[in-house]
């Protein structure tokens, strides 16, 4: 096993913040502690070399766990076991084989051009000259940004900078890779290339990789297999086409009117899930998409119209309820 | 808006930021301390070894009192705000204000004085319990009329360092790196101004180059009009000579203003 | 073992290299901010400077120190704060950003000790050489018109004492900055340790007896400005001298507990 993981649990503190003049006076001597439950007692496994996708939305603790298994939070209960070792207490042995990328921190230093930074990582992880030369072209060839090292990283695209920093993330040739939103901020030409590289890169170095995102097509392009994380909770481990059966390919319609219609008018069309005013919203299955869309604009007084699929958040919520379903 | 009014609500937020961080309240406070124990060593041990009884005319006590009021003094007229006021130029949030029908520099002064308001009513009580417990120094006890005209200084001398401040984070429009002249011109000013020591101690040939520059009306002026070293007419001549400067500076400010923003809208903000 | 040793020193050694040569280079990117930087640093200077010519236009020598030995104080004081706001503060400074934007978690995932990186990446050539030249002069013209030798003996003196000193300064001034991971508002607790700073702007003869006693043996703020000078001047007692070797080993150690402590807590503590 690359990675075990067994009844993780993080708590933490905060302090309560009220709005008004008076608690802002109170604060001053006295505040309020609450206790966030982050993540609640995840169990799993990783084998070596799989791609598993942890998806969920935000704030439900694919971050924090990410950040436990990388050896940076200490959990409030639980156990894991990454390549053997215990990852809070942060050996050396540990560090050296593992990576973590987190979507909008940096590896590299801001003031200097990629490829300094590179080599400051090649002194941190104590690579010899043959293995980063080596290595290095590989990377910057299968990420085609070879041109790119010797400029400042300021001056690089956010694309161009989020190769470079797989780059310094791979330099050591790490057999666990956690990335944390890799694909966030970036346009799509850019998150196809990571993409590609990733499926590559697992396909060659046998790499295990872990990664979160709430794009979906990041986890449809690389993970087999998904785990799915809300509130804190696993509610779901398996392949990923069988959530896509619970989603059903719904599509959201959302309509912009200049005369008012009326509710069991819409209601004809699809499930009416929003209406006020001219703005209505409708669900629709996506296989009904092109000859529902057809008639509403026949039909009805449209002077706007979106679609879009429905956010994670509702094929998850969906999720929920489909559980008992699925198992 | 309430009865506040636009200015006054930015006063209040300005002061309920200083809640919020509480640590750094208590600090600021607490560092006005160490200035004062280093001068009090300083003179007390100057004067222990000293021949004279005077130094640059000041006797012991008159010296110690000079420097504990002028370290509290320093805390009540400073500013801070150029940073903000720089930044916003630099990083365009200039933009927002210049389009709302907000005057800016009332604006900015708005919360920037609510945010000092603590810290200077805790400063002048200070000063009052200082004064408590030297009242011999002065030689006479204070009239409410020898109150009044060291509120006045005092008031002049904020303003004075107030508009000095403004025109300096005005800079931003032309250099970019304007953080370097309010560090710099920030520790040369506090000198000059008599913060720290009074301006006794600089020699002759600085202190006539002193007297055409604002900057000893901003703590020293007002320090010695509460010590009674200032008194009768000079005072009244000290707080014309104030009004001429806070004249001057409001002037430069306004030009430096437009011509500042005719270049900043020019670019494009 | 000491093969293990050597090789860890060579590495660290290495790696701070790196990181100095990679900060002059990106200071030399920025001319303008450069020379803003050295102006600023003059400025300092000359208030500095000033002070001394408080001593100087009053004549007076206390306890025996006449204005020349004020000098040579003074003098000492502006090179090692040179050295701290140099090699240190840039670091201490970008604590809090560290933390808030999230590359103190990259950090720490890296074999290579957090401490080292954290505190010793920034290096700041720009302020560091005004200093170094105004106090060298300082002490230099102090020492001359005292009619004191600048032999060998001098020079390893204050060699040493300098690398004692620069190692008081990063513990002391670490210590309170170890609170980043705790507290977001850092910046009045750096003004405050400025403002402790400044009170070795003068001599520290001029303090009660048993602040002096506080300042070298218990936080030895004192100790970073004002043992040298008493050593050249033959002034420093044995106890002194003896503190300027010991509590560097006792700070960095402190600090290397406590820094193990704030890295726990911050991991416990966070999400």
């Amino acid at each position: 096993m690359s990675i075990l993981v067994q009844h993780l649990t993080k708590h933490y503190e905060y302090y309560e913040k009220e709005v008004g003049l008076r608690h802002s006076l109170k604060n001053l001597f006295h505040r309020h502690k609450l206790i966030k439950e982050a993540v609640k007692g995840i169990s799993f496994e990783i084998a070596p070399g799989e791609i598993v996708g942890f998806l969920g939305p935000n704030g439900a603790g694919k971050t924090t766990a990410l950040k436990m298994l990388s050896g940076i939070l200490h959990p409030t209960a639980g156990d894991a076991s990454v390549l053997g070792f215990r990852p809070w207490e942060r050996k050396k042995a540990f560090k050296r084989q593992i990576s973590i990328v987190m979507g909008q921190k940096n590896q590299l230093w801001w003031d200097l051009p990629a490829n300094e930074s590179l080599y400051l990582n090649k002194c941190i992880y104590e690579l010899d000259d043959r293995a980063y030369a080596d290595t290095l072209d590989e990377l910057v060839t299968l990420l085609d940004v070879k041109e790119q090292l010797k400029v400042q990283l300021r001056r690089l695209s956010l694309g161009e900078r989020m190769k470079m920093e797989l780059v310094a993330a791979l330099i050591h040739q790490p057999k666990v890779i956690l990335l944390d939103e890799p694909t966030i901020g970036l346009d799509v030409l850019s998150q196809q290339s990571i993409r590609h590289f990733l499926k590559q890169y697992n396909r060659e170095k046998q790499a295990t990789i872990l990664l979160t995102s709430h794009y979906m097509q990041d986890i449809q392009a690389l993970c087999d297999r998904t785990l799915v994380i809300n509130h804190g909770s696993l509610v779901y481990d398996g392949p990923l086409t069988h959530i896509r059966h619970a989603d059903r390919h719904i599509k959201r319609i959302t309509l912009q009117l200049y005369d008012a219609v009326e509710s069991h008018v819409l209601e004809q069309f699809g499930r009416l899930t929003v209406h006020k005013g001219l703005q209505a919203t409708l669900e629709v299955p996506g296989d009904e998409l092109k000859r529902v869309s057809l008639l509403l604009l026949e039909q009805l007084p449209v002077v706007d119209f979106t679609v879009e699929e429905p956010p994670i958040e509702d094929g998850i919520a969906e999720l929920f309820k489909r559980v008992a379903v699925v198992r | 808006m309430n009865i506040l009014g636009k200015y006054g609500y930015a006063f209040l937020l300005g002061f309920k930021r200083t809640m919020e961080y509480r640590l750094s309240f208590f600090l600021s406070i607490l560092s006005c301390l160490f200035p004062m124990v280093i001068q009090y060593y300083l003179w007390t041990s100057m004067y222990a070894h000293s021949t004279d009884l005077m130094i640059f005319g000041y006797s012991y006590r008159q010296m110690i009192l000079y420097v504990l009021l002028a370290s509290l003094l320093t805390l009540v007229v400073s500013a801070g705000f150029e940073w903000e006021i720089a930044s916003d130029i630099k990083e365009g949030g200039l933009n927002a204000v210049l389009v709302r029908p907000l005057h800016y520099f009332l604006y900015r002064i708005s919360s920037f004085l609510g945010g000092k308001l603590l810290q200077v009513l805790l400063s002048l009580a200070v000063i009052a319990a200082l004064l408590m417990v030297y009242p011999s120094i002065a030689g006479q006890m204070w009239q409410l009329r020898d109150i009044a005209w060291f509120a006045a200084a005092l008031l002049n001398g904020v303003v004075m360092n107030m508009l000095i401040f403004y025109c300096l984070s005005m800079l931003a429009f032309w250099i970019s790196e304007v953080w370097g002249v309010f560090a710099g011109f920030g520790v040369v000013s506090s000198l000059f101004s008599g913060g720290v020591f009074p301006i006794e101690v600089f020699g002759v040939v600085v202190n006539r180059l002193l007297d055409y520059l604002p900057f000893k009306y901003i703590v020293y002026f007002p320090v010695n009009v509460l010590t009674f070293r200032v008194t009768g007419t000079a005072v009244l001549e000290g707080i014309a000579i104030q009004l001429g400067w806070m004249a001057l500076l409001a002037l430069l400010a306004q030009v430096i203003w437009r011509i500042g923003t005719k270049k900043y809208v020019s670019i494009g903000g | 073992m000491v093969k293990r040793v050597a090789r860890t020193v060579r590495k660290y050694s290495k790696l701070y290299l790196l990181f100095v040569k990679n900060c002059i280079l990106a200071e030399m990117e920025y001319r303008a901010n450069f020379w803003m930087g050295i102006g600023v640093e003059c400025s300092w200077l000359i208030s500095k400077l000033l002070y001394a010519l408080v001593f100087f236009q009053s004549g007076i020598d206390i306890y025996g120190f006449s204005p020349d030995a004020m000098l040579v104080f003074i003098g000492m004081h502006t090179v090692m704060t040179g050295i701290l706001i140099s090699f240190f503060w840039p670091n201490f400074g970008r604590m809090t950003e560290y933390v808030r934007t999230g590359t103190l978690d990259v950090l720490i995932t890296k074999p290579v000790s957090l401490q080292f990186i954290v505190t010793l990446r920034h290096f700041s050539f720009g302020t560091l050489i005004p200093n170094v030249i105004g106090g060298l002069v300082m002490i230099a013209t102090g020492l001359i018109r005292l009619r004191l030798d600048i032999g060998w003996r001098e020079i390893s003196a204050f060699a040493i004492f300098v690398a004692l000193s620069t190692a008081i300064s990063y513990g002391l001034f670490l210590l309170p900055n170890l609170l980043t991971f705790k507290v977001v508002e850092m910046g009045p607790i750096n003004m405050m340790m400025s403002q402790m700073q400044e009170m070795n702007n003068v001599p520290m003869i001029v303090y009660s007896k048993w602040l002096q006693f506080a300042g070298i043996y218990l936080f030895p703020l004192f100790a970073i400005s004002n043992i040298f000078p008493l050593f050249v001047l033959q002034q420093a007692d044995p106890g002194m001298l003896a503190a300027a070797f010991l509590s560097p080993v006792v700070l960095l150690l402190a600090i290397r507990w406590l820094w193990g402590r704030a890295i726990q807590s911050y991991a416990s503590a966070s999400s």
